[in-house]
């Protein structure tokens, strides 16, 4: 153990060591190279070192023009062909410039008189930006790496002879997926819009269900290469701030040359990555983070990703599902009470099946067990290994009818279920009600989509103690995955929260509306409430109704029956 | 805390493999489930016993066929003799190709000559073994018990199995009928208190053979003595129990009969110890529908009901006296009238308990029956009533 630790010490200082070298280095190579990027009144020299960067990217577009009076000022424009919107840039550059008609003469003239050239370029930008370009979101740089990067986010980038100034004119217009239901989550009765790949979209998808100045969306870059945008939106006043602090500042630690998914995010910031359970949410609807965001969460949208994260998440979240809240709420229980039971039934049924089936026979009633022992005739290998068989070959399937286009994958399920439902069987390589079993299992396993993947494990897991201990395995591993969940937290939240301390508000049941008033325990920090008041059911219809309950309140029946 | 995390773990992770094994398992496929286990005095050695053992045949087949429990294939049967129960299982388990697994026999069955000889030692055998389960019924078989296990049924292929169901049915009728190995263990084990053991007989009917309960066996010092009829019973069962959803049928005269369906009859037996004169009350109520009727022809539905209650109590009462005098004349108190004393009165049962053979056909009977006869059914007159009726018209 201390080896170890003498070992993590030196590999740390020694990293450290070269790290702190290496960042002066590469400040002092920036600023060099920050000073040979500036841009001069030339343009010609200007437009020559944007080429020289951009070499060999032939989607980049130039195009010269000349305007104000009498053509006198040449300009050109840069963008990057498909990401702009070529109506936006004809309308709110091109054309704006070609009808203004200023007048301003940057010549050889003027040059000796510093003063009057200055006042001159000072107008002749302001008048730029304010009376000819009609772009609502205009940026002024007077590097040529900022205008690339402008130009990297679909801007187009104008320069003008004789200034040192670049614009940089938001005119972002690519291909992009509409709106759409997600494939993931579909559900019957709810919302079924859900995010896209494109940042803007998920934002606004987010700020149009929650219209509240209180809604807060910051904006990190990360990814030396990709640079990718990334947003942390919650609710302030609502939002834990430790848990926000520890969010903003895992995300800056990510030092990372690429972020092409949300995923990536999240494996850099959850608090257990060695863990088979997932310790931050994710959701495709916007109606699904907007619920979230409002209980006290955090939703990180990544740009290209439809998938936005939410934090903190915990064990029960995985059982609840968007349309508990829209479904009448009894009926909504009931299904998240099955959900619970469908996950004990997908992680230990294949186990009980094999602890039952080679260690305990006396605990199964006769009649089941002789029925167990006349589809088990004939067939060669013992329960476990059938188990393994018939599990393996489910992965199989899935996996293949997953990556398959949809019509072939339809194709694999069928051809798949007749092997695994009739031929196997029928051919005595495996029992019926192992196949019944496994189907069984694998249908309450897709039931929790948020824990599929924790399942699959937990099942192999369990198998094999069945397999070699009987119930004291089954009994060891309950104990050990326990002991385990309990030891996972999520940004400071333990990952049991609500289940263990009992806070029962929406955990096995979900309550009517009307009747969860506070947020949830330990996510939401300072403005605790939903609603002021329990409204039971039956309560008063008009004003005056209402006016006569106000004044009737903390009366006796006696006072009232006199009156 | 490093140190105890780690040493936590390594037992966790070691104890399944130190304290259990995969050697310990043991596929389905390789045991010989054991549904039935009769036991019958040996022809030759009168010392030796038989056990028979009716063993599920399972049978690799056509899918569809070999998943169900009532297959067509016969049980296999398998038969040893010697001096003890273990030893036999001893030698069938060697001579067998698969463990013979114990857990699920289904039934116990005694042969008639064998519980005369007494019981106890066997019944012995069942409640020391951790395999046995102390719910399955006991049964006496007049004749061999193994013929029970070797019959051939045309309702269900294993003996045994329609034993059990059917012994299981008769239990939403009385609890009582339905002799479980605890209850035979604790009844045999009291020295004033005589169990009454069902009894079953093989019998042929047109081509095929049948399993009939035949009457219940009395047993004293553990020992089977006097066996009286399956009728009798219900003068057992209407003081020991809540009877519900039986059928009696109560002749009037020759032309009138009626057969009355009893939904519920609670009975709350108490006793009454004067000195040496023991008094047994039985308040009995009953709630009974009319099932079918013959005869009483001149009577409205409303004189029916009357009378009908009338003749349910003297039924019920007449019922209840028959096999009291059957127990008080075999000096046999299966009822448990000792057991009542000794609870309620436990030195007053000191008293008596030595003389107790003695005094219980002594034993006085007084009974308050209470009948409803409530409905009459879906009509309230017979067919020949409406055709009085119409007649006279």
């Amino acid at each position: 153990m201390l080896f170890r630790f003498l070992i993590r010490q030196l590999f740390f200082l020694k990293n450290s060591h070269e790290s702190t070298k290496k960042d002066e280095e590469d400040k002092v190579s920036e600023e060099k190279k920050e000073e040979e990027l500036k841009l001069t009144t030339n343009m010609l020299d200007n437009i020559n070192k944007l080429e020289n960067i951009l070499k060999n990217c032939t989607d980049l577009r130039m195009h010269q023009f000349s305007f104000g009076k009498d053509n006198a000022i040449n300009a050109v424009i840069f963008y990057f062909d498909g990401m702009v919107n070529f109506q936006t840039s004809i309308d709110s550059i091109l054309r704006p410039l070609k009808d203004w008609k200023g007048d301003f003469t940057l010549t050889q003239k003027s040059k000796n008189k510093k003063n009057t050239e200055n006042i001159s370029k000072e107008n002749l930008l302001n008048s730029i930006k304010n009376d000819a370009i009609l772009s609502p979101d205009t940026k002024d740089t007077n590097t040529v790496s900022d205008l690339i990067e402008y130009l990297f986010v679909g801007d187009t980038v104008l320069l003008i002879n004789g200034l040192e100034i670049g614009f940089a004119l938001g005119t972002q217009g690519w291909e992009k997926r509409p709106v759409e239901e997600p494939l993931s989550e579909v559900v019957v009765r709810g919302p079924r819009e859900g995010f896209t790949e494109s940042y803007k979209v998920n934002t606004s998808l987010l700020r149009r269900k929650i219209r509240n100045e209180k809604l807060k969306i910051e904006e990190i870059i990360v990814g030396r290469k990709t640079k990718t945008k990334i947003a942390i939106v919650y609710l302030e006043g609502v939002a834990d701030p430790t848990v926000l602090k520890k969010v903003r500042y895992r995300i800056g630690e990510i030092k990372v040359d690429s972020i092409l998914e949300s995923s990536y995010i999240e494996q850099y910031i959850e608090d257990a990555p060695f863990s088979i359970f997932p310790t931050i949410g994710y959701t495709e609807k916007p109606d699904v983070a907007a619920g979230k965001i409002l209980e006290g969460r955090i939703a990180i949208i990544v740009d290209g990703s439809p998938i936005v994260l939410t934090i903190p998440y915990l064990f029960i979240e995985s059982m609840q599902s968007s349309e508990d809240y829209y479904n009448r709420w009894i009926y909504a229980s009931m299904t998240r009470i099955l959900r619970i039971v469908g996950y004990v039934v997908a992680v230990f049924a294949p186990a009980f099946y094999i602890a039952l089936t080679t260690f305990h026979h006396e605990l199964i009633p006769t009649k089941l067990l002789l029925t167990i022992a006349n589809s088990r005739a004939g067939t060669p290998f013992p329960v476990f290994i059938e188990a393994l068989i018939m599990i393996f070959a489910f992965e199989l399937l899935r996996e293949a009818g997953i990556r398959l286009p949809r019509a072939v994958g339809q194709a694999i399920t069928i051809v798949g279920a007749l092997i695994m439902g009739d031929a196997a069987v029928n051919a005595g390589i495996v029992g019926a009600t192992m196949v019944v079993v496994v189907a069984g299992t694998a249908v309450a396993g897709f039931m929790i989509p948020t824990q599929t993947e924790a399942i699959s494990i937990l099942r192999l897991l369990m198998i094999f103690l069945a397999a070699f201990t009987g119930f004291y395995g089954i009994a060891m591993g309950i104990l050990l995955l326990l002991a385990h969940l309990a030891s996972l937290n999520s940004f400071g939240v333990p990952y049991l929260d609500h289940i263990t301390s009992f806070k029962m508000q929406d955990i096995f049941m979900r309550p009517p509306h009307w009747a969860m008033q506070k947020r949830p325990e330990d996510i939401a920090r300072g403005d605790m409430t939903r609603r002021e008041f329990f409204i039971p059911p039956k309560r008063p219809e008009t004003e005056e109704e209402k006016e006569k309950v106000d004044k009737n309140q903390g009366k006796t029946k006696q006072q009232l029956e006199e009156e | 805390m490093k140190k105890f995390v780690a040493i936590i773990s390594l037992v966790f992770i070691l104890s399944p493999i130190i304290l259990t094994a995969c050697w310990d398992n043991r596929d389905i496929e390789e045991l010989h489930i054991v549904t039935g286990i009769a036991l019958d005095v040996n022809k030759t050695n009168d010392n030796f016993i038989d056990v028979t053992l009716q063993i599920t045949n399972i049978q690799p087949g056509d899918a569809g066929k070999s998943q169900s429990v009532g297959n067509d294939d016969k049980p296999i049967i398998i038969k040893k003799s010697s001096k003890t129960i273990g030893d036999i299982l001893k030698k069938l388990n060697n001579e067998s190709n698969k463990f013979i697994f114990f857990h699920h026999i289904e039934v116990i069955l005694f042969s008639m000559d064998l519980a005369k000889k007494g019981i106890n030692n066997y019944i012995d055998f069942f409640l020391r073994d951790t395999r046995s389960r102390l719910e399955i019924p006991v049964i006496i078989v007049d004749g061999r018990a193994e013929d029970v296990l070797r019959v051939e049924l045309q309702e269900e292929n294993q003996s045994s199995i329609f034993l059990a169901d059917s012994f299981q049915g008769a239990k939403t009728i009385s609890k009582e009928i339905h002799v479980r190995l605890i209850d035979a263990a604790f009844k045999l084990a009291c020295k004033h208190h005589c169990p009454i053991i069902p009894v079953v007989k093989v019998e042929k009917e047109m081509e095929n053979d049948k399993l009939v309960d035949i009457g219940f066996v009395m047993f004293m010092d553990s020992k089977a003595t006097t066996m009286f009829a399956i009728d009798d019973i219900y003068g057992y069962l209407f003081v020991k129990d809540e009877v519900h959803f039986t059928d009696l049928e109560i002749v009037a005269s020759e032309t009138d009969i009626v057969v009355l369906k009893i939904n519920k009859l609670v009975p709350s037996p108490t006793v009454i110890v004067q000195g040496d004169k023991i008094i047994l009350e039985v308040g009995i109520n009953v709630d009974a529908n009319i099932g079918e009727v013959e005869g009483f022809v001149e009577l409205e539905p409303k004189e029916q009901l009357k009378l009908f209650e009338e003749l349910l109590k003297k039924d019920v009462e007449n019922r209840i006296l028959k096999t009291f005098a059957i127990a008080q004349e075999n000096k046999c108190d299966f009822y448990g009238i000792s057991e009542m004393i000794n609870k309620k009165n436990p030195r007053a049962w000191a008293r008596l308990k030595d003389r107790w053979k003695d005094i219980f056909p002594t034993v006085e009977v007084k009974l308050d029956v209470k009948t409803a006869v409530k409905s009459t059914g879906q009509t309230n007159q017979t067919l020949e009533m409406e055709k009085i009726r119409n007649d006279d018209r």
